[in-house]
């Protein structure tokens, strides 16, 4: 889904009854998951069924959640981020538009992950290293 | 590997410990706090400067360059110390010393721009720059010198805000992104090709360019003749050379600038020496001639005392070789009374003031004889006293007449001291002093008269 032009979105919102409204009308700053997932797949020129086989998920499960039917777990975005090379920005974005909790540095799992992710670590190694730490793995 | 995110999260803790105390300056790539470490019952450790540098494009990988080599016992005399360097997100976060001093910029603004300035504050500023480049394989260049970008302390002269600084890479084609501040960054900085340490020599020439005339260089002076009353004539071709369009034009390092401009210094001082005229405005470089050819100093120099305002030394033609412009002999300009006269032995001046002084001994032995052993009549009718207050009244403006006559120069410097008195003003006191005790005379041979 394309994003609206900022001009178009200003006139919207100086006309709209109430900010509120607008905010759930047009859906400033949520994205959709399987909306930005195809995106991200896109600008990464990758394909999904690599994706899917990358993070460790169930094939179907995958699809699902490529399509919209199912939701994902915070976990299970985590593996897709690993999956996707994203940066801590795009992971932070993806996992509020999955409606979860973005990576937090003050919580030690979450410091860890963040340092897997801008170091480029595959999902296998972070889930080590989180092993070794004595924190809860991703896969 | 292990070690790496061990240290990484012993590191998120110390950042839960530091406190801002309050922010410097804030850029859209970086954040700059002064920050103080709190220890575990609340004592505070500090002040450090801590920057928050966005992790894109490789920015501020220089200092982690720099805190690798001095936790290995490098030790470098012209860079921060750096306390601490980890990653936080996607911050990397560099905390160290507080360097207490001015910026170049403000120094240049509360001390006036001239070639003194430039030579006590160039060199430790090229020895600052080298350090960055010979310290490092490869060399580290810093691509943001500037006057705010230096500060001037009791130890000397410190560069901060690497914040742009890469080293070289070999092949590139460009940099990929562009920075810099467009006065005194070179042209190739800006996309025309991969910037090297002779950009580093662009940037230190307009930096001499704005110590000499505390105006903000203009890539249009670039390799121009700079051909301006506050740059000396000696220094226009190291300038001419250092900011050339072309890298290949400029001096290859910056070492064979700082010799350029130490071999400019020595060449000024040697042309004023010479000059026997009778009104040299000496223009810098009062400086014995024994110092020519000397080796540049070498970076270990002695701390330049930026600040302090020694006289220059007497000694002339002393054996020891002194370096010129370590900055350990400051030019001070020469007392004004020898505009008056000339810098060289003259025959005049002593005549005129052996002239001078007999004149003025003549008049006062006159003056006394009358005082003391009055022949005339004239003379005879005043009491002692009063023909002692008419012979001091008038030797006092014979001296009034007489001492602008005298070469002061000469004369200063045969008493010792710096210069003497104005004549005009001296002139004025004295015609003064003398018709006031001339009128207290009259005045009181009035009332003596009047009996």
């Amino acid at each position: 889904m394309e994003e609206p032009l900022t001009e178009d979105l200003l006139a919207e919102l100086l006309a709209a009854p109430s900010p509120d409204r607008f905010i759930k009308d047009n859906r400033v700053g949520e994205r959709d998951l399987p909306g930005y997932l195809q995106q991200l797949l896109d600008e990464k020129g990758l394909r999904r069924a690599d994706v899917v086989r990358a993070a460790g998920l169930n094939e179907t499960f995958g699809y699902q959640i490529f399509t919209g039917a199912r939701g994902a777990s915070r976990d299970k975005l985590l593996a897709l981020c690993f999956a996707l090379g994203l940066t801590l920005t795009e992971a932070n974005r993806l996992l509020k538009a999955g409606g979860s909790n973005e990576l937090y540095c003050k919580s030690r799992r979450d410091a860890i992950i963040i340092f897997a992710l801008t170091h480029g670590y595959p999902l296998q190694r972070a889930d080590e290293e989180l092993y070794r730490f004595g924190e809860e793995t991703i896969g | 590997m292990e070690d790496d995110i061990t240290a990484y999260l012993d590191a998120l803790r110390r950042d839960e410990c530091y406190r801002v105390e309050r922010v410097l300056k804030e850029a859209p790539h970086e954040v700059t706090e002064v920050v103080w470490f709190s220890g575990a019952n609340d004592a505070q450790l500090g002040p450090f400067v801590r920057k928050r540098i966005r992790r894109d494009a490789s920015l501020g990988s220089a200092y982690v360059k720099l805190r690798e080599a001095q936790r290995a016992g490098r030790r470098f005399r012209h860079l921060p110390r750096i306390e601490d360097c980890y990653e936080r997100d996607d911050e990397l976060v560099v905390v160290m010393e507080f360097v207490r001093g001015e910026t170049l910029h403000e120094a240049v603004y509360r001390r006036d721009p001239s070639p003194q300035l430039a030579r006590e504050v160039f060199p430790p500023l090229c020895d600052a720059v080298i350090e960055l480049h010979e310290g490092f394989d490869p060399p580290l260049i810093h691509r943001d010198l500037k006057p705010t970008n230096a500060i001037l302390s009791d130890a000397g002269l410190t560069l901060i805000d690497f914040g742009i600084a890469r080293e070289y890479r070999e092949g590139a084609e460009g940099d990929t992104t562009t920075f810099g501040t467009r006065a005194y960054a070179p042209p190739e900085q800006f996309g025309y090709g991969q910037t090297d340490v002779r950009s580093d020599v662009y940037a230190l020439g307009m930096m001499l360019y704005y110590l000499l005339t505390e105006e903000v260089p203009s890539p249009r002076l670039a390799g121009g003749a700079f051909d301006l009353p506050a740059v000396p004539p000696s220094l226009r071709p190291v300038l001419a050379r250092a900011t050339a369009f072309d890298p290949a034009a400029r001096y290859p390092s910056v070492r064979a600038l700082r010799e350029a401009f130490d071999a400019a210094c020595v060449s000024a001082d040697a042309a004023a020496h010479t000059r026997v005229a009778a009104n040299p405005p000496v223009p810098w470089g009062a400086v014995p001639p024994a110092t020519t050819s000397q080796a540049p100093a070498p970076i270990a120099n002695p701390p330049v005392p930026w600040d302090m305002a020694r006289p220059a030394p007497q000694q002339l033609g002393s054996a020891q070789p002194t370096p010129v412009s370590s900055g350990a002999l400051p030019w001070t300009p020469p007392p004004p009374s020898s505009r008056a006269g000339a810098v060289a032995h003259t025959a005049g001046g002593i005549v005129r003031n052996v002239a001078v002084i007999a004149v003025w001994v003549l008049f006062l032995i006159a003056t006394v004889g009358i005082v003391i052993d009055p022949g005339e009549e004239s003379m005879a009718a005043y009491p002692p006293h009063l023909r002692w207050m008419g012979g001091v009244s008038v030797q006092l403006i014979i001296t009034a007449c007489a001492y602008p006559l005298l070469d002061r120069a000469r004369l200063a410097r045969r008493l010792g001291r710096p210069s003497l008195p104005n004549p005009v003003t001296t002139a004025i006191v004295l015609v003064v002093a003398g018709f006031v005790v001339f009128g207290v005379m009259m005045a009181l041979n009035g009332d003596f008269s009047a009996r």
